[in-house]
């Protein structure tokens, strides 16, 4: 079965070349900054629409499901470029230079960490402008920081779809919303929990859904990808 | 015309779900109760129940009727039939042990024992301690077959063979489109691209069907057409991913990279959808009220009785084999087309 071949072709090889690709993609992105600044900028004049058009946001779960669709929004556009930005010509000398996983597993490394810095500036400034009704900060900030990854690494592999079918941002959408929903759903449960401060244990659930789906997506695009690759 | 066995098997199962579905008549129960607020304690009070497919008249001599609160049996000292779905009780002045609400029962040899839980509120004070009668319940009953009287649920009930078995049919249509994908990418045949696109075509109808039967029934069960429910919203995006699946296919124009795109994706998207509908909704706290989930309890664990199952899991069976019926069509019709392309 597909399984077999995946963890017997997943050699270490396979964890060096992730990790030399993921320092090509943090020295592209530091030769192209315009390019984060403007997700960040993105996040940023969302937070102050959000500000205009809601005021104050007290309510808990209002103040919660908006700062996760602002991330939501945001990790499409962030995470549709990672495929997009690269001609094919040049991924296809990525692939022959290394595992085209080892390409996929730099991407979704760099998307991660990526989304983590978006959402804890995100966090910063969406709780300074509008309002920060969080109880449990740790357990918030773990939250975000896995519900970023998580987010990162189902887009990862939507957008290495979408590249193939046109690039469209609407498609990216379209593809990335319903299968990202149970991502989602876990994420605005543990944060809204964290924001309420309920304690560790009820989130603890929804923590581990997360970290579960979050393995699930690695290892089906770990699994998908080498299908995916070739034209 | 020449049908394969299984195909017979798809209309024999339909014909006696929709007859047995439909025609098989509801077992009795009591609808309502008129009036069910009023003082009990002051003096001898009379009600008046409405049957559902009970026989008061014909049973006059047999029937009786008491009214439990905290364990306390009260018996009716009067019980009259006013026609086969009507009765009028009467009993003594009576206050309420424990909470201000009476549990009616009423018996007749043809029914049995009927329940309606709940049924008159009081607006006295629980104070008093009640008379306590004997009662002899001869329970009694014939047996014929009939779906269970369910309040709330009464004749929709019926709705169980046709709104379950769609999505059971909807999911297997989409578990071998699945199986069909992993087919395809493991062996790049693109016959079984062409399975998969049309088991999804074929899922996607019977997830409207199920859609449609399922915001019927809510209707008439919850009260709305559309609920705040975390399996409706499930499915709802389920669909949402097949048809995005649609419209990734037809943004790719090359066959091989379409069929090898949309099997990654559908793989994919099928994996989460099992989390969605699957595991979180049985995992929430009281956002669901679907049976066995959101805290729920599961359909058969209490009330999918022996006549229902008769009849349930034919109509499983029927439904499936019938969205197999039509992902088989339409696959043989795209072969042809395809054919007609390339020639």
């Amino acid at each position: 079965m597909l399984g077999c071949e995946f963890v017997l072709t997943l050699r270490p090889m396979v964890l060096a070349q992730t990790l030399s690709l993921f320092r090509r993609e943090l020295l592209t992105e530091q030769r192209r900054r315009y390019a984060f600044f403007g997700v960040l900028l993105y996040v940023v004049a969302t937070v102050f629409v959000s500000r205009y058009s809601f005021r104050v946001v007290r309510e808990v779960p209002v103040w919660n499901a908006l700062f996760w669709i602002i991330l939501l929004f945001a990790s499409v556009i962030a995470v549709a470029r990672s495929f997009a930005q690269e001609s094919s010509g040049r991924l296809l000398y990525l692939y022959t230079l290394a595992d085209p996983r080892a390409v996929l597993f730099a991407k979704l490394l760099y998307n991660s960490l990526l989304m983590i810095v978006l959402g804890l500036t995100g966090l910063a400034v969406f709780g300074i402008v509008v309002n920060y009704p969080v109880a449990d900060t740790p357990l918030f900030l773990l939250t975000l920081v896995l519900g970023c990854m998580g987010l990162a690494g189902t887009f990862t592999l939507i957008s290495a779809i979408a590249s193939k079918a046109g690039n469209n941002f609407a498609l990216m959408s379209v593809l990335g919303f319903p299968v990202v929903l149970p991502m989602l759903l876990a994420i605005i449960r543990a944060s809204k929990m964290a924001a309420d401060g309920t304690g560790w244990d009820g989130a603890a659930m929804y923590l581990g859904i997360i970290i579960a789906l979050n393995v699930i997506v690695v290892t089906l695009s770990g699994l998908l990808f080498p299908y995916l690759w070739r034209d | 015309m020449k049908l394969s066995w299984w195909k017979w098997a798809c209309v024999v199962l339909l014909i006696y779900t929709f007859t047995a579905g439909l025609l098989v008549p509801m077992a009795p129960g009591i609808l309502r109760v008129s009036p069910d607020n009023l003082s009990t304690a002051a003096a001898p009070f009379t009600v008046k129940v409405h049957g559902y497919n009970t026989r008061f008249l014909s049973n006059q001599n047999s029937l009786q009727a008491w009214l439990l609160n905290d364990k306390t049996q009260v018996a009716a000292t009067t019980a009259k039939a006013l026609s086969e779905t009507e009765a009028e009780l009467t009993f003594p002045a009576l206050a309420p042990l424990q909470k201000p609400v009476f549990d009616l029962f009423v018996n007749d040899d043809a029914d049995g024992t009927l329940v309606m839980a709940s049924a008159i509120a009081t607006t006295d004070s629980i104070s008093a301690i009640s008379p306590v009668s004997k009662i002899s319940v001869k329970n009694e009953k014939e047996d014929y077959f009939a779906f269970p009287f369910q309040h709330i649920l009464y004749e929709s009930i019926r709705n169980l063979f046709f709104h379950v078995p769609m999505w059971f049919a909807m999911i297997a249509l989409m578990a071998w489109a699945v199986f069909n994908n992993i087919r395809y990418l493991r062996g790049g045949q693109q016959k079984h691209d062409l399975m998969a696109a049309e088991a999804v075509n074929a899922g996607l109808v019977f997830g409207v069907l199920g859609l449609l039967t399922g915001s019927l029934w809510a209707r008439v069960t919850w009260g709305s057409w559309w609920v705040d429910d975390i399996k409706l919203n499930g499915t709802a995006i389920t669909m949402l991913a097949y048809m995005a699946y649609v419209v990734l296919r037809g943004a790719v124009d090359d066959e091989q990279k379409r069929a090898r795109i949309s099997a990654v994706y559908s793989i994919f998207a099928f994996v989460m959808m099992l989390v969605l509908i699957g595991v979180l909704p049985r995992l929430s706290g009281n956002d669901s009220l679907h049976p066995g989930n959101g805290g729920n309890p599961a359909f058969g664990q209490y009330d999918l009785d022996s006549h229902l199952r008769a009849v349930f899991y034919a109509a499983c069976l029927g439904w499936i084999l019938l969205g197999f019926w039509v992902y088989n069509l339409r696959y043989r019709i795209r072969l042809l087309n395809e054919k007609i392309h390339h020639a």
